[in-house]
């Protein structure tokens, strides 16, 4: 059973690097559109030194720890997620559900991307030159939790990606959802929460817990404690990230039961 | 196809009709929702952006920049974004796709224009729904000041003709389609350059020399910060001049790569379909 979903992801993989014109003019696209988030942010650094009492490469890690999650679950989920609302329109979706597999598993795997492999290179090298600059060295336990951190950090990611196009399966449309919901709400990522108000705070700690991906796990590796709630948050991320993925699989099973085809 | 089936059973023209209302009344409402989503969304951008300006601030060297005209720099920024939005790039990879560019082709209304109004008109709807309505809240939260007439004629001619400039630029990348038979990362790349070198996210006066310096030989700048700068009354007579001159000379540049590369296509072009 694995071993075809593996075929599909294959295969997938292999027919965007077909047309490697295209594929190098996404490669080109991307590490622009990423390099200009972080040029920016870069300007900013340089001109002050510090935001909110975060040194400069604090902050880096804060913005490795969002890429990197983020370019892990676009991996599997921007495909498929992002593509949901108009398989619902178009009816694509029928097909799927009359495959004899898990439709959450094809679905995943035949719309997985190839174009961020140059994220994962860019915030990688971010975040071991910002380790390295703040001194922090890696043993065993820290860099097994670092593992556990990035991969409870995707799944808080993928969650966002999913709770807020499922609505697709009663409306139809959800881009608005995911523009706010998730592509507006996670801006507030890139910075150190504190500088925000409390109720930022708490709606991206308890309502959406975005504050996990980075700002309360990137404070255990450079010993701070700093957002006004219990200093145990730091240590949450894998947990909340499974929780939050496991809620979101159940609104998506919970869509798939509402959806109505709407023929054609 | 499922909606008509249900009311055919239940019988009655009346309750088709009830139906047919209620989708359309459920897609307007749809939109609401959309244009509300959006003005929160513009909303959080503004207030993620005055909360940074506020840490920097605090923590010390403003650089001369105090927090009023940093904020209504921000607010007057997402005006201009408002305005210079544009899926010129989609459209035309559309048509050249379709086949639908031999027609544009020889219609007596030139494409290029076609596609500015129809732009323009967009964007002036989301000024006036998105724009006006943030632009006055924020303006009176903090009791930000109104320049004076003298400084708004210029800013509005300033601030016309970089629209006229983001436009071409974009239009310029559009035709590129004829080559590339996708716009999405053509596109893309533009919008990054936009992003850096416009100073639509922070203002060229906080740039490295080195950055600023490239900026210096875009046209980007044009569009976003020089006419922000008039607006905050940092700019003399003579500077306002110097670069209304300067948005001449770069509104003629790509007046004529526009031109060449019109004639070009015109004469090499192969179209699919039709």
């Amino acid at each position: 059973m694995i071993g075809l979903y593996w075929a599909f992801a294959r295969i997938s993989f292999l027919t965007q690097l077909e047309y490697r014109g295209q594929y190098f003019m996404r490669m080109v696209a991307k590490i622009l559109g990423w390099s200009t988030g972080f040029i920016m942010l870069m300007v900013l650094l340089q001109k002050f030194r510090t935001v909110g009492g975060w040194s400069i490469y604090e902050i880096l890690l804060l913005y490795a720890f969002d890429v990197i999650s983020y370019s892990i679950a676009s991996t599997f989920c921007m495909g498929a997620f992002g593509k949901l609302p108009r398989m619902i329109r178009q009816g694509e979706l029928d097909g799927i559900l009359t495959k004899p597999v898990n439709p959450f598993v094809y679905l995943v795997s035949t719309k997985i991307s190839a174009g961020y492999t140059s994220n994962y290179v860019i915030a990688l090298g971010i975040m071991v030159f910002s380790l390295k600059k703040l001194g922090i060295s890696l043993n065993g336990f820290s860099l097994v939790w670092l593992i556990l951190d990035i991969i409870g950090a995707s799944f808080i990611q993928a969650a966002g990606f999913m709770v807020t196009t499922v609505p697709a399966f009663w409306l139809y449309k959800s881009d608005g959802l995911y523009r706010l919901f998730y592509k507006n709400l996670t801006d507030f990522l890139k910075y150190p929460l504190s500088i925000y108000h409390r109720g930022v705070q708490a709606l991206l700690t308890f309502l959406l817990p975005y504050a996990f991906i980075n700002f309360y796990p990137v404070q255990y590796f450079i010993h701070k404690q700093e957002g006004m709630f219990s200093s145990y948050f730091q240590y949450l991320t894998p947990i909340v990230g499974i929780v939050t993925f496991l809620g979101a699989y159940c609104f998506w099973l919970k869509g798939l039961r509402a959806y109505k085809s709407t023929g054609s | 196809m499922v909606i008509y089936l249900e009311t055919r059973k239940r019988g009655g023209d009346k309750q088709m009709y009830m139906t047919l209302i209620k989708c359309s009344f459920k897609q307007q409402i749809q939109f609401k929702w959309d244009l509300l989503f959006h003005i929160i969304g513009d909303w959080l951008r503004i207030y993620i952006k005055i909360c940074i300006w506020n840490a920097l601030l605090m923590a010390g060297s403003g650089d001369g920049a105090d927090f009023k005209s940093l904020a209504a720099y921000t607010i007057v920024a997402s005006m201009v974004m408002l305005l210079t939005k544009s899926h010129v790039a989609e459209d035309l990879s559309d048509r050249v796709r379709s086949g639908m560019i031999a027609v544009d082709l020889i219609r007596p209304i030139s494409l290029k224009w076609y596609c500015f109004f129809n732009q323009i008109g967009e964007n002036l709807f989301s000024l006036l729904f998105e724009g006006v309505l943030i632009a006055v809240i924020s303006w009176k939260v903090w009791s930000l000041p109104i320049p004076e007439i003298k400084i708004i004629i210029p800013f509005v001619l300033c601030l016309t003709m970089g629209i006229i400039i983001m436009f071409y630029i974009q239009y310029i990348i559009g035709l590129l389609v004829f080559w590339m038979k996708d716009g999405t990362y053509t596109n893309m790349i533009t919008y990054a350059l936009f992003v850096m070198f416009s100073g639509i996210e922070i203002p060229l006066w906080f740039y490295p020399d080195w950055l600023r310096g490239i900026g210096q030989a875009l046209p980007f700048r044009f569009i976003v910060h020089e006419p922000i700068v008039i607006w905050l009354g940092q700019m003399g007579v003579r500077e306002i001049a110097f670069t209304l001159m300067m948005q001449m000379f770069w509104l003629m540049t790509l007046f004529l790569t526009e031109r060449n590369l019109w004639n070009f296509i015109k004469k090499n072009i192969e179209i699919q379909g039709g």
